[in-house]
């Protein structure tokens, strides 16, 4: 694999309020569907942001998007202060990128050690597998079974725990609480929040408001492919009615 | 003389072997098949051809350069993987998000022009390849000769076969074919460089199907259809083993080999047809084939 990694990694600045991750003007299509019409947002350092938005509002492209899955996208992705918009996904992983789908992505042919183990480490700085183990118990007593044997919590789990392995320091989670007991959703909230205090930065896909709030700083709406608002969560309550309006909840 | 069934045990042992040959050639061709099939969605129909120029590039470096056959081993799969690398780059690369029809019929048409640009050059009729010095001769086992060389092609395949099996399904570079398999998008946003390894996945699928080539240039005569006569038939093999697995793959390789072989003992009129009998069975029965896994 080329090494893609070192440039972006040294000479990074402390500035804690320039933006880690910057994207202006996203736009994205699949096939004839133009998906995303100009998306603005920054993530700073060590923040955990969500993107919150209606189904097809565009939040899932554009995680997919950041991580260049989709056939065709233009507009600007500085991160780290690389600009990204014209790497092969492979490339933007190596530069520092953990990427968790909607769907977990854990591969039935693989067992779950395997699973863990199949990104590879793009730069120094990761969880070791005991670390994960000690986070997501569940997962050490099962290494042996196969992948998609796990339940859906574990899977989760499973799907998060592969991405602290490899040094990456940006994380992309697309709705982990998706179709999980509550047990487990708070299990994935306190996890997110412990990697938040380990210096991780994420940002989070939810339908789930009431979860992101527990968890998240700031939250993007997202409507029709655009960035609609931005509510910083302290001002979350005062701006319930227009969150209801946005999410037609 | 000794029977068993009826049937004197030198003829019977003489067909298993001949089986078991078959068959070995057979496991390491659909084990190609299967590998690119799996990871590229094309089903290699130049794989017969890639196996005939691995057999001429054999006859070639022994009757031109005077070059043996055991360079032939090493040299023969080298170049037919690059010819190989060539063609998903120029060629295969563009159709990976087309119907699967797309590749079968480029393949088919490279088939075609390759085995044409061969008859043309050297007719149709076979050329003889020396066996090698060190192969003359056969072991006695007892109740029957063994000559050296087959048994030295069950042997190669068997290691070159089970060695496959055990960089796909044990080690990490085959943790990443696997996962690349079931999804590349995904595996690519890990950063691994899959178009690299799809490129060099099919490099690897014809040069086994090259190293084929050359062991059977001893055994068969090094003609331009020598793919095209084996390949309906490891076709067959593949349909009946199933796409999803590698040790599947191996297995009805030579477990056909020797039914085919038997089939000649037992009932000589069925033994060419025999494996399209046992195919429309088992698509019948179990459309995935005996190892694969429903898609």
């Amino acid at each position: 694999m080329p090494s893609a990694v070192a440039s972006s990694t040294s000479g990074r600045t402390a500035d804690a309020g320039a933006a880690y991750l910057r994207v202006r003007g996203l736009n994205a299509w699949y096939g004839e569907s133009h998906i995303l019409h100009g998306v603005d947002f920054d993530v700073r350092r060590g923040e955990v942001v969500t993107l919150l938005g209606r189904n097809g509002a565009g939040k899932t492209t554009t995680l997919r998007a950041i991580m260049g899955m989709v056939p065709r996208r233009e507009g600007s992705i500085v991160f780290d202060g690389t600009e990204t918009i014209r790497l092969a996904s492979n490339r933007i992983a190596r530069q520092g990128i953990g990427y968790c789908p909607e769907e977990r992505g854990i591969f039935a042919s693989l067992n779950v050690y395997e699973n863990l183990l199949l990104p590879p480490v793009v730069q120094e700085g990761g969880l070791t597998v005991e670390q994960i183990y000690d986070l997501f118990p569940n997962l050490r007593e099962r290494r042996a079974s196969q992948g998609t044997k796990l339940s859906g919590g574990e899977q989760q789990m499973l799907a998060i725990g592969r991405i602290l392995r490899t040094g990456a320091r940006l994380l992309l989670l697309d709705e982990p609480t998706e179709g999980l007991a509550p047990v487990i959703v708070q299990q994935i909230g306190r996890t997110i929040a412990r990697l938040k205090t380990e210096g991780f930065t994420i940002l989070l896909v939810e339908q789930n408001f009431r979860f992101a709030a527990t968890v998240a700083d700031r939250h993007y709406v997202i409507e029709h492919g655009r960035v609609a608002d931005m509510i910083p969560n302290a001002e979350l309550d005062a701006n319930m009615d227009k969150l209801h309006e946005y999410l037609g909840v | 003389m000794t029977e068993i069934f009826g049937i004197p045990t030198q003829a019977l042992f003489g067909q298993l072997l001949i089986g078991l040959i078959n068959g070995a050639f057979y496991a390491m061709l659909s084990l190609g098949l299967a590998v690119i099939f799996g990871l590229l969605n094309i089903i290699n129909f130049t794989h017969g051809a890639q196996y005939m120029m691995g057999a001429f590039l054999a006859w070639f470096l022994l009757e031109r350069a005077g070059i043996g056959y055991w360079w032939a081993l090493l040299i023969a799969p080298v170049v037919v993987g690059v010819t190989g690398i060539v063609i998903e780059r120029t060629m295969l690369a563009r159709l990976y998000k087309l119907d699967h029809l797309y590749g079968l019929l480029l393949t088919f048409g490279l088939a075609l022009i390759i085995q044409g640009v061969f008859t043309n050059a050297y007719g149709s009729s076979g050329q003889p390849y020396r066996l090698p010095q060190e192969f003359t001769g056969a072991y006695n086992l007892g109740f029957m000769f063994l000559p050296k060389y087959r048994a030295w092609v069950i042997v190669l395949s068997l290691i070159v076969c089970l060695s496959t099996w055990f960089v796909i399904e044990r080690t990490k570079l085959g943790a990443y074919l696997r996962a690349a398999t079931e999804n590349p998008a995904l595996v690519q946003a890990f950063g691994i460089n899959v178009p690299r390894m799809i490129t060099l996945t099919y490099g690897f699928g014809v040069g086994l199907a090259g190293l084929a080539g050359v062991m059977a240039a001893p055994i068969y005569q090094v003609s331009p259809q020598m793919g095209a006569n084996l390949i309906i038939v490891v076709f067959a093999v593949v349909v009946i083993g199933g796409m999803g697995s590698i040790l599947g793959a191996i297995l009805t390789g030579f477990g056909l080999g020797v039914v085919e072989g038997l089939t000649k003992v037992f009932y000589p009129e069925a033994s060419n047809t025999v494996i399209f009998v046992i195919m429309v069975i088992v698509l019948l029965v179990k459309p995935a084939g005996l190892f694969g896994r429903e898609r």
